[in-house]
């Protein structure tokens, strides 16, 4: 019977980046996926631009740039659409109707939240610092956060503090004119979230997406595919070993620690340290169960939002794709999120667990085939989406910019479906909403923080811990490094 | 050069103006108030609108009003007295009531009725939030420090600030999970904040009334969670969280104030509306009134709210950009409308028997929180509510000089109601219509509401910022968000009372702590001005 160091629990990107760097440091590891493949919900990411340069540095990620510059078209019903280019990170207008004003107060928009992602992306790479933990190394690292803001000088510190509980839709009312750029920005903004542009914390999300990839539209620079497959080739190389199409049943524990996992088959594996690459919830409700754990912490697991709100839309037409009154030649990120009260409204449905009627969307099209993230569409407890009447709409929208669309397959995942591939729970892309009250040392909660967990030996390094959401990563890494420290 | 007359000047006579007043009196300083209507009080007053009926036609119940204020200023002395009332209840359709009353335990039946689970929990509930109430009474009372500044008193404020987070636990301090849950508290929607406490709709939508008053917020948005404190953090004879009617209405209290004032050689010159503040070399040193006369003053403070001070009665050209930008930014959206209304008898509500004490406070028709936030909806798109909250009492049930004998004031509070309507704006007919509207919700309730309606006033924003010069008719003289509060109130840099004028300060609830009827800011105004004069006193506040 082999024993390992570690076993992790899910193959998705932050468990193939904690095996990676453990394997590295001379542990023996073990990867349990439930699906024929790794990568988990990652394979649904149209966009990716923010993996950590320093993992790619130090596991030898080489993934080149599809392209250097990228189009952003921000789509409108009358057709004169807005469109941004974006070369090698640099912005610049192609074509609006916003005039010169607005155009510059819009690039400086940016630039100035740009700022604010830059400190607070400086506090991704370590664990968060506990407060009040009797720890002199936390104590340091809140200082060190402080500093930091403090060093942005007054006038942007100031600033900062202002916007950090702010919604993104006041402050862009209070400087632009242009609709359609300040339905453009709200979209970056509340995409992913079950915030709307005029709920409190939206900006935040914005700073934080910002933080996490060097560009605010976050932008399709490479394939996924070809990402989890070096961080596949990765493990293997680090003799990581891998087993697919293997359900983890239940962590196995003693007196309070860790010793092994089980599998759907009854198979036990022992190992003294687990790290669950599944979200918080499914973790301590269904793979620990909840018998172990005080009713208290029960109850911060129960209160930890995690409502998915996106679903993904796939689309194969009988011909090729055109969209009307745009080149080719900037066909790119194309999205339709026309003004804040549109945006606003799709929201509230989100708010009663409905989809929204009038969705907003983003999508890329490649020859004949569309790939579209649709928001809002709730994650429903039992109860499910009329899944075409989601499309209808969709397509709906898409008809202003597709004439004659004939479709060949059409294919709606809705975040009860990702929950059931991918087990996450909530089917929520970050595994739990990104707002202040669920983010550094309260993400997930208080207790659960740093990576550990109450029971000795089992580490979180999914998308529900620090740093959140997004594929950098940083997780992985940062769990990696807590169990490494710990097992000194 | 001009000579002063007065050693300070007040521009407007709200509760705040004049808290802000006394103090300095009380130091013996030669304080003037200028006021524009010909009584003072701003929206915490009593007025006979209808021949025979007294109506709190702003602010209707007060809690919030610092007790060491109530002392320092001898209000009772004055005349003020508060008579606490029972409680609150929500009407269900089906005919049901909930209720709080004084009562633990008759409460404790009230929920247990609808959910025996949220009966066991409310308890909980009142423990945590009085938790919260408790850490921030101390810092209501403080100046915000300013967290961008090395100034000594900057930083000594920020360690007072932060005394809590890192004083040991036995000193007081708040331990880890403590120090989250405030966190989490300050920055949570109400609605998130009640799901992890309660699991029946009434309860939840009851409490999460006081989450919504006054504000451009839904129960769902985050940030909601924090208003509840102002509505909890108060207290009436001792008793934290109650809530209670002036007696004579709320103008009772601004009148025990102008009272306390004159008894300290103040002087209240009413009918005076102010035009301009008079600035020279970035000093203020006087008040222009609408008839031409000058009034001088080595201090000027100003009652009223941030965008009115600097958009109306401050040049513009004596403003650095910056600070006039973010004034012009501030968020003051009025949300709130009101009904007082002259009943010829006591109303009879369908699910409420007669003489329960629950039919004595407030009384609330919501259903359920997705309705409430039905409503916020519709004042989103530049609607008023179709199923808007209300908070109703009929103050005269404990307080019969509010009407004549046998007979009733009934005082209607409501959520939602836009500043700007859609389509048009306000007119007369809409008003009208608005206020219809809101008595034939109530109607639905109650089998005679309709018939003894002897008279109504209907107030939307409009009316208030008319009436009481709110800005956008906000009740709170600037939205209660995280972007506007503590050392962002009113704006980042200008937080400590003082303006960019050189004698010029704030002292209304544009300032920290905020609004409601408490005379923090007007205190904490006082405060700093005594200090720039280095004046000292010993009150139980100052």
């Amino acid at each position: 019977m082999k024993k390992f160091d570690v076993i992790i629990i899910g193959g998705g990107h932050n468990g193939l980046v904690a095996s990676s760097y453990l394997a590295k440091k001379g542990k023996k590891v073990l990867v349990i996926e439930k699906n024929e493949h790794v990568g988990g919900l990652a394979e649904y990411a149209n966009s990716l631009s923010c993996i950590s340069p320093i993992i790619k540095k130090e596991l030898n990620i080489n993934i080149p740039n599809i392209k250097d510059t990228d189009y952003i078209i921000s789509l409108e019903d009358n057709q004169n659409h807005t469109i941004l280019e974006d070369k090698n990170g640099k912005l610049s207008f192609v074509k609006t109707n916003a005039d010169e004003d607005d155009q510059k107060t819009f690039l400086s928009i940016i630039n100035n939240y740009k700022l604010f992602s830059k400190t607070l992306g400086s506090f991704m790479y370590q664990k968060p610092p506990r407060v009040k933990s009797g720890k002199r190394s936390d104590l340091f690292q809140l200082m060190s956060m402080g500093w930091k803001i403090r060093k942005l000088g007054k006038k942007n510190m100031r600033e900062l503090l202002r916007v950090i509980g702010l919604n993104i839709a006041d402050d862009l009312e209070d400087n632009l004119n242009n609709d359609n750029l300040k339905g453009l920005l709200s979209h970056e903004s509340v995409l992913g979230s079950n915030l709307g542009p005029r709920s409190p914390g939206s900006i935040l999300t914005l700073l934080y997406k910002q933080a996490i990839n060097d560009n605010i539209f976050n932008l399709k620079k490479i394939e996924v595919t070809n990402y989890i497959n070096q961080l596949e080739d990765c493990c293997k190389k680090n003799t990581v070993e891998i087993i697919k199409s293997s359900q983890v049943k239940k962590i196995v524990t003693k007196n309070n620690s860790v010793t092994g996992i089980q599998l759907n088959n009854n198979e036990v594996i022992e190992s003294k340290c687990v790290m669950s690459n599944a979200d918080p919830k499914t973790t301590y409700l269904n793979l620990l169960g909840a018998e172990i754990l005080d009713t208290d912490f029960i109850r911060r697991i129960k209160n930890f939002r995690n409502k998915g709100n996106v679903a993904k839309l796939e689309l194969v037409l009988e011909n090729e794709i055109n969209i009307k009154n745009i080149d080719k030649k900037m066909y790119g990120k194309f999205i339709y999120a026309p003004n804040i009260k549109y945006i606003e409204h799709a929201f509230n449905a989100n708010k009663y667990n409905h989809y929204s009627k009038n969705p907003c969307l983003e999508f890329y099209v490649n020859d004949n085939t569309l790939s579209a993230n649709i928001y809002y569409v709730p994650y429903l407890i039992n109860a499910s989406h009329q899944e075409n009447e989601i499309i209808e709409k969709c397509v709906a929208v898409l008809n202003k910019f597709i004439p004659d669309m004939k479709i060949r397959q059409q294919k709606l995942i809705t975040p009860n479906q990702m929950e059931e591939k991918y087990n996450i729970s909530g089917g929520h892309w970050h595994h739990g909403d990104l707002e202040i009250d669920q983010l550094l040392m309260m993400r997930p909660f208080y207790g659960s923080s740093q990576y550990s967990t109450p029971v000795n030996g089992l580490y979180l390094c999914s998308a529900g811990t620090h740093p959140g959401g997004g594929l950098t990563g940083i997780n992985g890494l940062n769990a990696a490094k807590k169990i490494i420290e710990d097992l000194k | 050069m001009n000579k002063s007359k007065y050693d300070v000047a007040i521009i407007g006579g709200g509760h705040n103006g004049l808290t802000t007043a006394c103090y300095l009196a009380k130091a013996g300083l030669k304080v003037i108030v200028v006021e524009r209507h010909d009584y003072v009080g701003g929206a915490a007053v009593s007025r006979e609108l209808h021949p025979g009926w007294t109506y709190s036609n702003c602010s209707y119940v007060c809690s919030l009003l610092r007790p060491e204020i109530f002392r320092d200023l001898e209000l009772s002395k004055h005349g003020l007295q508060i008579i606490p009332y029972e409680g609150s209840a929500s009407m269900l359709n089906d005919g049901r009531f909930y209720a709080h009353y004084q009562d633990h335990d008759l409460t404790y039946r009230s929920i247990a009725q609808f959910s025996k689970k949220d009966a066991e929990a409310y308890d909980r509930f009142g423990k945590d939030v009085m938790r919260q109430c408790k850490i921030i009474k101390p810092l209501l009372k403080m100046t915000p420090p300013d967290p961008t500044s090395f100034k000594p008193k900057d930083i000594m404020g920020l360690f007072e600030f932060a005394k809590y987070f890192a004083a040991k636990d036995e000193l007081g301090g708040l331990g880890e999970k403590e120090i989250y849950d405030t966190i989490r508290f300050w920055t949570m929607s109400v609605r998130d904040y009640l799901e992890e406490y309660f699991e029946s709709e009434i309860v939840k939508v009851h409490l999460a009334g006081s989450a919504i008053i006054g504000t451009a917020l839904g129960p769902y948005s985050p940030g909601s969670a924090y208003v509840l404190l102002h509505h909890y953090m108060g207290e009436v004879d001792g008793t934290v969280g109650a809530w209670g009617y002036a007696r004579g209405g709320m103008g009772s209290i601004t009148k025990a104030m102008a009272s306390s004032f004159k008894s300290k050689n103040g002087e209240i010159k009413a009918g005076s509306p102010v035009t301009k503040i008079l600035i020279k070399n970035n000093k203020s040193y006087g008040l222009v009134l609408e008839n031409g006369d000058e009034i001088y003053a080595d201090k000027i403070v100003s009652n009223l709210d941030v965008k009115r001070t600097f958009l109306k009665v401050v040049d513009e050209k004596e403003l650095p950009n910056d600070f006039y930008k973010a004034v012009k930014n501030f968020k003051i959206r009025g949300s709130s409308g009101k009904l007082n209304i002259a009943l010829d008898d006591l109303p009879i509500w369908k699910s409420i028997p007669e003489g329960d004490p629950a039919g004595t406070g407030d009384l609330h028709i919501t259903q359920n929180i997705e309705e409430m936030e039905g409503a916020y909806d519709d004042w989103k798109d530049g609607k008023w509510s179709q199923f808007p909250y209300v908070d109703m009492c009929i103050p005269s049930i404990n307080d019969p000089t509010m009407a004549p004998q046998g007979k009733h004031y009934m005082s209607v509070f409501i959520q939602y109601v836009p500043y700007n309507l859609a389509d048009g704006g306000w007119t007369e007919e809409k008003r009208l219509e608005f206020g219809k509207h809101v008595m034939s919700r109530i109607g639905n309730y109650s089998t005679n509401f309709n018939d003894i309606i002897n008279h109504a006033e209907i107030r939307t924003p409009k009316e208030l910022e008319a009436e009481v010069g709110l800005t956008e008719g906000n009740i709170f003289q600037g939205e209660l968000t995280m972007d506007q509060l503590m050392f962002n109130r009113p704006v980042p840099g200008y937080a400590q009372y003082k303006t960019p004028i050189k004698n010029l300060y704030m002292c209304g609830s544009s300032t920290h702590p905020g609004g409601g009827v408490m005379g923090a800011p007007g205190a904490n105004a006082a405060r700093e001005i005594l200090k720039d004069l280095n004046k000292k006193i010993s009150t139980h506040y100052i």
